[in-house]
């Protein structure tokens, strides 16, 4: 039982070092990404290729001064960001990084921090608080621009919430379990029983939504600068300021988490020869692929316009997620029959 | 008439115009370089010619006249080429030195040379190398620049008759300066510098200091003689660069003085007054106007409650008629004190209260255009040269170009005496003889009294009086179409002033020249505002209007009209003034730029009698020995600071107008009285002097502004029916009305054969003190232009006399009276009498003034003070 | 909606195309310069700070004519005119401040200056902590022109106002006669 809990407690430590460092070198990744797709060469200054910036900013961000706006509502100011970073945080207990369980001094534990068997549905509904953090920060901040990012997340997220469910339905239908380490394990044995080839457009729908559930361009609006200054988070500085930006990056990896998985098989090499990498490594790539599309789609697209993302997400990918589940099942109807 | 077709337009013109004048005529420009319309034509810099259309000739056209049926084209592809050609052959010598020339960005040459595109010369340059003579210290000759336009040196010789410059050497070396390579002694009136169209001539006071398009240009009246020179003051960031003139604007058609166009730095040197002083502890310290104001206003309020005429006015005739108007407001409706009186007095009164009481009026008879028009003048006790220089032009002007007969009464050779037609030279103190035997004989038509005859004998035995000289003037003035008689400070300052003006003004009646259209009688008043002030009602004598003061009738006008019962006392002169302090029943004086200190010799008790005052207040632009005893001393603003209206010797009311910013805190005098009565609880009812000069047009329409060859006012109207001028309003006098009242006059009086003042003293010489050309009072002595021009008093001692006793030119001699004794600088000089010596009034300080009998005497007629010439003796201060 | 565009929009292709240029943009050659590491090369052209000149007998140039004062667009430069304390027939700048917050490196009154007084120079980073500080005065123009000597004459050449001062003839742009240095040695 102790053992049990020091297990839990290792892999907990772990994941949050695994999290936290790669949120950090998140930035500076999309920093240089971005840099070079623009012929620049991004941050350089600290360190040797400026390996040491998110550091500085760190450093920068902590010792900041923390403004609260003499209007605000200054007890949700100041909890908001919590709100949304804290769901962020605790989407990762059902994220299963590998298969192998280790075994260390007469503790064994997993490279997750629990498989629970609604795995899915208990991301999605972390997703959904995470939310109230964006839309209680805007409205708090008792500001027009904050207000007016606040009520664009609100509806977003609303809207785009609903296709990415609806497009994993197809996967579940598939899988049949709800639990995440058992989606992945049906998914091994070769990159052809990766779930993305018959949920194709299932995937497409996700990743597009996961975008949107992200504010990530071209679906930034919430914080668009050249509208709203900086959005929801205009009146943040310092600390609160940085941990919104810890939890859009968190929920990015997220996403990036939960399509390896549903997608593309988490854990599982391509090729069952390939087998001798460690489950981790395979894991981790594909998660560092999907962020790394993230980056690409941000220096490549420019923003929509509102009414182009509403008219999209109810008028085209809702249908079409709709027609992905019926068909899905339908096809799942015939085959067992 | 002739008819002309110029460019195609056909004009009538009179046939003794030029070409030029006929396309002005039409509004056709040519381009001239040696033009000047005041002058004769050259027709040297070959700039303004033209084509005739017929036989396809080049002519100049500020030479030719025109023609019937002349038909000419000012603009031709020849024309052109000709005036191109023109300009590269002037530009073969001129330096390209644009950048540091002080006339670049308003040179007509180089507008030309733009103009016609002549960037380029077909010929080889010949740059000259003169060096540029900066001998002089006020203007700058620079040879290499000029194009021998000659325009300066007709200027110098037609307008100025002054003939300073003139052509040195002939063909390419010509170079123009002042004769013999010496340093230019001249009037400095600044037109040569002012026509020339290159900058070829320039002045050492604004030399390099501007560029002309920096400068903000405003036109405004010169505040220091009468003549009413309209001057454009230019500007950069609210200080004054330079004064300017326009050709043919104002009634000074585009001539100024050197003090008017170099006397401008006064105002803003660090010495004046730029903030409030109080005195603290025997001594002033700087102060606010919060602090000084309620401290002045509670001590006149208990002195004013003591009585009515306890609190005196001494008012400058500098100032505007709108402050004179407040001063007088302020002193009759609030102090309840008609002691007031004004910078006149001290010699102006003595002509303007014997005019006044035979015309009624002070606007004059005669305006400069009749001056040029009369067939004879007497000049007699002035140098209208030095005292009103512009009159003094019109004056040489007539005798010159129009022919006129003039006649110099007078001990000095004055610059108007060699253009004269007789200079009657007569001994000093000779003048109210001369005068009043003048005026018996004009008025008896010769049939003498055996009285006046042995006077009249006198007059040519013993006061160097010309039998014939004398004849000559009898017989010019009674003959005469149109006459006119001149005269100004000397007469006004003589001991016996206020008879010598006496019998002046009965002269005219008795020529029968108050009714007769082009004759009359010109003053030179000595100030700016002479007439405006006592318009205003600036002296005891009159209310505003020149309304009897102390009669209850014409008193009752003015009550009406302010709707207040006035309730001063019997009000009182300057003597009056100086007794009442005396005797303890005048408590305040309160002085708007005058200092009487200045006035009386040093010996007499006025510093004595003015420290025991109560209050002193000294309204001021610079320290002076009043201001030193003051109380309080205040900044005023000087006339380039502020709005206002000057009324000139022709009668002329213009405007001045606020062309720098205000110096440190000072206000303008109107505002500080202003103030003070608000805080006495008291209002005037002026907000700013638009509703004061409203006020003064409401009841005296007659004044509104005017002025000869400008825009005219166009006043508002509103609750003043102001009519909306079409044409010049008069400025002068009317002279219907004017003869009928003088009849009245002459016959209702007689002549003044009062008290003679002899000259008092013993010596050989007789010292006088006279007006020098460049200086005009405490303003000019503070301006550093005009310092530079002539920083010190010199007495002028007779060349020959000098000689004789071996005085020699900057020399120092000492000059001694019965009553004191000074040293003084010699400065030989062929214009004064052998029995005379002159030294400039503006500089006799203390020391000078302790030549001069100390007992206070004041006229009793006019009220004017006595002053004395005195007899001295000069001794040399040989080392040796 | 022809199968043409129907397929391109579900596959995405304009996208794809967006994509592929800027993954072909990661794998070019970078051109940032590491500024304070390594510095470009500039023109003799380039319009650096402004500075005054000297004649070659170290006496100041500007005879304070005011042109630059009236080309100035950004009205940066203001000069005092005076008769020269020493040579009472020249003019020269009493006070002459050049407003580096206002200037704005057209190089205008480097053409309006007659006596190539003026010249831009390679000198582009000066700050300072206060305005004032970036209001330079006749002197440090002069300290900054010698020290930019060969920049100044270079930028001159360059923009084609050195010609007067080669042929020694007077035609074109005037040449001012230098004043004489005072002592024959210095």
């Amino acid at each position: 039982m102790l053992n049990d809990l020091i297990g839990v407690l290792i892999v907990i430590a772990g994941l949050l070092f695994v999290v936290l460092t790669t949120v950090a070198y998140l930035t500076y990744l999309e920093r240089k990404v971005l840099g070079f797709m623009q012929d620049r060469l991004g941050p350089m200054e600290v360190g040797p290729w400026g390996l040491l910036q998110p550091l500085a900013d760190g450093i920068k961000l902590i010792s900041k001064e923390d403004i609260i706006p003499s209007e605000a509502n200054k007890a949700i100011f100041r909890i908001a960001p919590v709100i949304s970073l804290v769901p962020a945080l605790i989407s990762f207990a059902v994220i299963p990084f590998g298969k192998n369980s280790f075994h260390f001094m007469g503790i064994t534990t997993h490279p997750y921090i629990t498989d629970i068997n609604i795995g899915i549905l208990y991301v999605l509904a972390l997703s959904s608080v995470g939310a109230y953090g964006i839309l209680l920060g805007g409205w708090a901040s008792n500001s027009k621009y904050s207000l007016l990012g606040a009520l664009r997340s609100a509806a977003q997220v609303i809207s785009y919430e609903l296709n990415a469910g609806m497009a994993i339905i197809g996967v579940l239908l598939l899988a049949g379990s709800l639990s995440l380490v058992k989606i992945e394990a049906a998914q091994s044995g070769g990159f052809w029983h990766w779930y993305i080839f018959p949920q194709i457009v299932a995937f497409v729908l996700y990743l597009i939504s996961g975008i949107a559930e992200t504010n990530r361009t071209p679906f930034d609006l919430p914080e668009a600068e050249s509208e709203l200054v900086a959005g929801f988070f205009t009146e943040y500085s310092g600390m609160r300021f940085s941990l919104y930006y810890l939890a859009e990056y968190m929920n990015m990896i997220i996403v990036s988490s939960i399509a390896t998985i549903l997608f593309l098989g988490g854990w599982n090499p391509p090729l069952p020869s390939l087998g001798f990498v460690p489950p981790f490594i395979w894991f981790m790539l594909k998660v560092y692929f999907f962020l790394f599309f993230f980056f690409w789609i941000r220096a490549t697209l420019p923003r929509l316009r509102y009414d182009q993302l509403m008219k999209f997400g109810w008028k085209v990918m809702l249908p079409l997620s709709f027609a992905n589940v019926i068909v899905t099942a339908l096809v799942i109807y015939m085959v067992r029959r | 008439m002739a008819k002309v077709t110029i460019n195609g337009i056909e004009v009538e013109v009179d046939s003794s115009m030029t070409v030029l004048k006929a396309a002005e005529k039409l509004g056709i420009v040519i381009p001239t370089f040696c033009y000047h319309p005041r002058m004769d034509p050259a027709g040297s810099c070959r700039i303004c010619a033209v084509e005739l259309e017929d036989s396809k000739r080049v002519v100049m056209s500020c030479v030719t006249p025109v023609a019937d049926g002349m038909r000419v084209l000012t603009e031709s592809p020849k024309i052109h080429d000709a005036r191109k050609t023109n300009l590269e052959l002037l530009l073969l010598h001129h330096p390209l030195d644009c950048p540091v020339c002080d006339c670049g960005g308003e040179c007509p040459l180089q507008n030309m040379s733009f103009a016609y595109g002549a960037t380029e010369t077909r010929f080889e340059s010949h740059r000259n190398d003169e060096p540029e003579d900066i001998k002089s210290d006020v203007l700058v000759f620079n040879a290499n620049r000029c194009i021998l336009c000659g325009k300066c040196v007709r200027i110098c010789d037609e307008i100025q008759d002054v003939h300073a410059i003139g052509f040195i050497n002939r063909g390419f070396d010509t170079i123009i300066g002042p004769p013999l390579g010496k340093k230019l002694d001249c009037e400095f009136c600044g037109d040569c510098y002012e026509v020339c169209p290159t900058g070829a001539i320039t002045d050492q006071f604004t030399r390099y200091k501007y560029r002309p398009w920096q400068l903000e240009k405003q036109q405004t009246t010169c505040a220091y003689c009468a003549s009413g020179c309209q001057i454009f003051v230019e500007t950069e960031n609210e200080a004054i660069v330079r004064v300017t003139s326009r050709e043919g604007v104002g009634p000074n058609e585009g001539s100024i003085c050197a003090v008017g166009r170099f006397g401008f730095n006064h105002v803003q040197i660090p010495e004046r007054f730029d903030t409030p002083y109080m005195r603290s502890l025997h001594r002033l310290v700087p102060a606010t106007w919060e602090d000084v104001l309620p401290e002045i206003t509670a001590r006149l309020d208990l002195i004013r409650k003591k009585g009515t005429d306890r609190v005196a006015g001494l008012i400058s005739t500098r100032v505007p008629m709108e402050d004179a108007y407040v001063f007088q407001s302020f002193f009759r409706k609030v102090l309840r004190s008609n002691m007031i009186d004004s910078g006149a007095r001290f010699g102006f009164m003595n002509a303007a209260l014997p005019l006044v009481s035979a015309t009624g009026t002070l606007r004059p008879l005669v305006d400069h255009e009749d001056i040029l028009k009369a067939k004879v003048i007497l000049v007699i006790g002035t140098d209208p040269v030095a005292e009103s220089n512009i009159s003094g032009l019109f004056l040489k002007r007539a005798a010159r170009k129009e022919r006129a007969k003039l006649y110099v009464v007078d001990s000095e050779a004055i610059t108007l005496s060699t253009r004269a037609k007789d200079h009657i030279r007569l001994l000093p103190g000779g003048e109210k003889l001369f005068v009043s035997v003048l005026n018996e004989e004009i008025a008896r038509n010769g049939a003498l009294s055996p009285d006046w005859t042995a006077r009249k004998e006198e007059l040519f035995k013993n006061w160097n009086v010309d039998p014939g000289a004398y004849q000559r003037l009898v017989n010019d003035l009674t003959s005469t179409e149109t006459g006119i008689i001149v005269t100004g400070r000397k007469a006004y300052r003589n001991e016996n002033g206020s008879s010598i003006m006496n019998s002046i003004v009965r002269l005219i009646g008795s020529l029968g020249w108050a009714g007769k259209v082009g004759s009359g009688l010109f003053l030179l008043p000595e100030n700016a505002n002479d007439l405006g002030v006592l318009m205003m009602g600036g002296t005891h004598e009159w209310l505003p209007g020149l309304i009897n003061a102390t009669d209850p009738s014409s008193k009752s006008r003015w009550e009406s009209a302010w709707g207040r019962r006035l309730s001063y006392g019997n009000g009182g002169s300057l003597g009056d003034i100086l007794k009442g302090i005396e005797a303890g029943q005048i408590n305040a004086l309160i002085s708007l730029g005058e200092n009487p200190l200045s006035h009386f010799p040093s010996g007499s008790k006025v510093r004595e009698t003015l420290a025991k005052l109560d209050l002193l207040v000294v309204l001021d632009l610079f320290q002076n020995e009043l201001s030193d005893m003051a109380h309080f001393v205040l900044p005023v603003s000087s006339s380039f600071e502020r709005g206002g209206h000057f009324v000139s010797a022709e009668g002329f009311v213009q405007p001045i107008k606020a062309t720098m910013a205000h110096w440190g805190e000072s206000l303008p005098d109107w505002e500080i009285l202003s103030k003070i009565a608000h805080g006495m609880g008291e209002s005037l009812g002026f907000e700013s002097l638009e509703s004061i000069t409203a006020e003064i047009l409401r009841f005296l329409p007659d004044l509104v502004p005017s002025s000869r060859n400008g825009a005219h006012y166009q006043g508002p109207t509103g609750e003043i029916t102001v009519p909306v001028m079409s044409k010049t309003p008069p400025h002068k006098a009317d002279r219907e009305s004017v003869s009928v009242k003088y009849a009245q006059w002459q016959s209702g009086t007689v002549s003044a054969n009062g008290e003679v003042h002899p000259i008092l003293g013993e010596g050989d010489f007789i010292l006088a003190l006279t007006k020098s050309l460049f200086h005009s009072g405490k303003m000019t002595l503070m301006d550093p232009n005009l310092m530079e021009i002539q920083s010190e008093g010199k007495i002028r001692i007779n060349r020959q006399v000098a000689r004789k006793r071996k005085i020699k030119k900057g020399e120092r001699v000492t000059v001694r009276s019965s009553f004191g004794s000074c040293s003084m600088i010699a400065e030989p000089s062929s214009s004064v009498a052998e029995f005379e010596v002159l030294f400039p009034s503006h500089f006799a300080n203390e020391v000078v003034l302790g030549l001069f009998p100390p007992d206070l005497a004041f006229d009793r007629e006019t009220g004017v003070p006595v002053q004395h010439r005195v007899r001295v003796f000069l001794e040399t201060q040989n080392p040796a | 909606m022809t199968l043409k565009t129907l397929l391109n929009n579900i596959l995405f292709t304009e996208i794809a195309q967006g994509l592929k240029l800027t993954l072909k943009h990661m794998f070019k050659k970078k051109i940032t310069v590491q500024y304070p590491h390594e510095k470009l090369t500039l023109a003799d052209g380039y319009r650096g700070f402004i500075v005054h000149r000297r004649y070659e007998n170290e006496q100041e140039r500007c005879v304070g004519c005011d042109l630059c004062e009236a080309i100035c667009p950004a009205k940066a430069i203001r000069v005092v005119g005076d008769i020269h304390p020493e040579f009472p027939e020249r003019r020269y700048a009493k006070e002459y401040t050049l407003d580096f917050t206002r200037c704005i490196f057209c190089g205008f009154c480097i053409v309006a200056c007659p006596v190539n007084a003026l010249a831009m120079t390679k000198e582009f980073a000066h700050s300072s902590f206060t305005r004032e500080g970036l209001i330079y005065s006749k002197d440090q123009l002069l300290a900054l022109g010698d020290k930019c000597e060969s920049e100044s004459i270079a930028y001159l050449k360059v923009r084609n106002m050195w010609g007067a001062e080669d042929s020694g003839k007077e035609e074109g742009r005037y040449h001012f006669p230098p004043i004489p240095t005072i002592n024959a040695g210095g």
